[in-house]
């Protein structure tokens, strides 16, 4: 790790000033502090977001409810008012990493949280995501990457909360250029789809203030993930879905696939499929043909097919319930 | 050799991973005192390991049986696309291509999310 300075912004404009120059926020830190530990990130300064006002609650309005970036992913797993109104997301909130890593963890950070591909980890592999001409995954070791992408980076999105979040229909509130602006989640990972070295769509200065998610009467919401391990462990595959469901029928229907795309995973096509439809294999099924259909395994991936079929089918039976 | 960069992927289980164990203790003094840890190391991978037969109808003969093996090891997963040569080509052609700056190649355009 090399020498840097430590600030501590107390508004949110002062934050971009001082990040301005070679500077980055440090929110709970677990994804910036692992990077600048392997040498991936160096920056010369570090702005401290922790003690920006009113970014620490979780706001329930009538219409929407307000998260601020500074909520930690513990504070949402266990948070009564999600369990019940968004059990996908204290669901998705509570898949992420370890308690310990929860504890400290952001809602910013998990939504701006890097690639985890191990050729873009390793310091000395420098990579088409570090602005190298070649991706070794792709004739390399590929297991934990992507199905799809939009560019030649496979390096999927690892955030479990933007997942079900997109589900939600949620926006994230982003301070860029002295404005705010409101990003829905494709908009937030469309840079990472079209753009080799790019994680997200968030520029150097952009600083994530806080999530808004639409309170929509009786929406009932779904998160499910497999890995390798019951805690403490990535997904290999994620699948959130969301919409009302009456007499057994899906109305509203939202179904977003993780760790399959640098971006979460979603068609249109998808959803118009199963507006209307009962709940059942056949109707899971058929949303994941359409999901899925375009998928271009690698040498070590292939499993994700099936893998995502099968959270397709049990996360949407789980709205049925 | 190891060949894990770290214990991000070296995948240690931890408590949510472990069964009940069921300890019993053997009361057997022509013995005296004994040592047990490394023993039970031995047996555990291939007890799992049969166990995992049992359930699935075939083997994977490899450790860790991660899901990606159990799949494979139950013919569920579909081909890899076929590499062919004029694919090769294509994929260098595509990296030249993206390579060059203010270009934005697609290589998987028809999948775009939406």
């Amino acid at each position: 790790m090399k020498p840097f300075d430590y600030v501590t912004a107390s508004t949110p404009a002062s934050a971009a000033d001082l990040v301005a120059d070679g500077g980055k926020y440090l929110g709970g830190g677990i994804d910036l502090l692992g990077e600048m530990k392997e040498y991936l990130a160096e920056p010369k300064r570090l702005v401290n977001i922790k003690a920006l006002p009113g970014t620490h609650e979780i706001k329930e309005e009538e219409h929407a409810w307000n998260l601020g970036t500074n909520v930690t992913v513990a504070q949402i797993a266990a948070h009564p008012g999600i369990q019940k109104k968004f059990p996908g997301l204290a669901v998705a909130a509570g898949e992420v990493g370890s308690p310990q890593i929860r504890n400290v963890a952001t809602l910013g950070g998990n939504l701006a949280q890097h690639s985890r591909c191990w050729y873009y980890r390793h310091r000395d592999v420098y990579c088409l995501k570090k602005g190298g001409d070649v991706c070794f995954a792709l004739d390399g070791e590929n297991k934990i990457h992507s199905l799809f992408t939009g560019c030649t980076c496979v390096s999927p999105v690892v955030s479990n909360l933007a997942i079900i979040l997109q589900a939600l229909e949620a926006k994230v509130t982003v301070l860029r250029a002295g404005k705010q602006v409101r990003l829905t989640i494709p908009e937030l990972y469309h840079g990472a789809w079209v753009n080799d070295e790019r994680h997200n769509s968030l520029g150097p200065g952009d600083l994530i203030l806080g999530v808004e998610i639409p309170v929509v009467e009786d929406l009932r919401s779904a998160y499910l993930q497999m890995s390798e391990k019951h805690e403490f462990d990535w997904a290999l595959v994620s699948c959130a879905a969301a919409g009302l469901v009456e007499n057994g029928k899906l109305h509203r229907p939202r179904l977003v696939l993780g760790v399959v795309a640098p971006v979460p995973y979603a068609l249109q096509e998808v959803n118009r499929f199963l507006e209307g439809k009962p709940i059942d294999d056949s109707t899971a099924a058929g949303a994941a043909d359409i999901l899925l259909k375009n998928a271009s395994p690698l040498e070590h991936n292939g499993y994700k097919i099936p893998l995502a079929r099968a959270l397709i089918r049990r996360t949407l039976l789980q709205l049925a319930t | 050799m190891v060949l894990n960069a770290n214990f991000e992927r070296y995948k240690l289980p931890c408590l949510a991973d472990i069964p009940e164990i069921d300890i019993v203790l053997m009361d057997m003094p022509e013995r005296g005192v004994i040592g047990v840890g490394e023993p039970c190391h031995i047996p555990t991978a291939a007890a799992i390991a049969n166990a995992v037969a049992n359930a699935l109808g075939v083997r994977v003969t490899s450790l860790p049986i991660t899901p990606d093996k159990v799949l494979a090891a139950l013919g569920k997963i579909p081909n890899p696309q076929s590499k062919t040569a004029s694919a090769e080509v294509e994929a260098a052609l595509a990296m030249i291509h993206n390579s060059q700056p203010g270009s934005s190649g697609s290589r998987r355009e028809d999948s775009t999310p939406t």
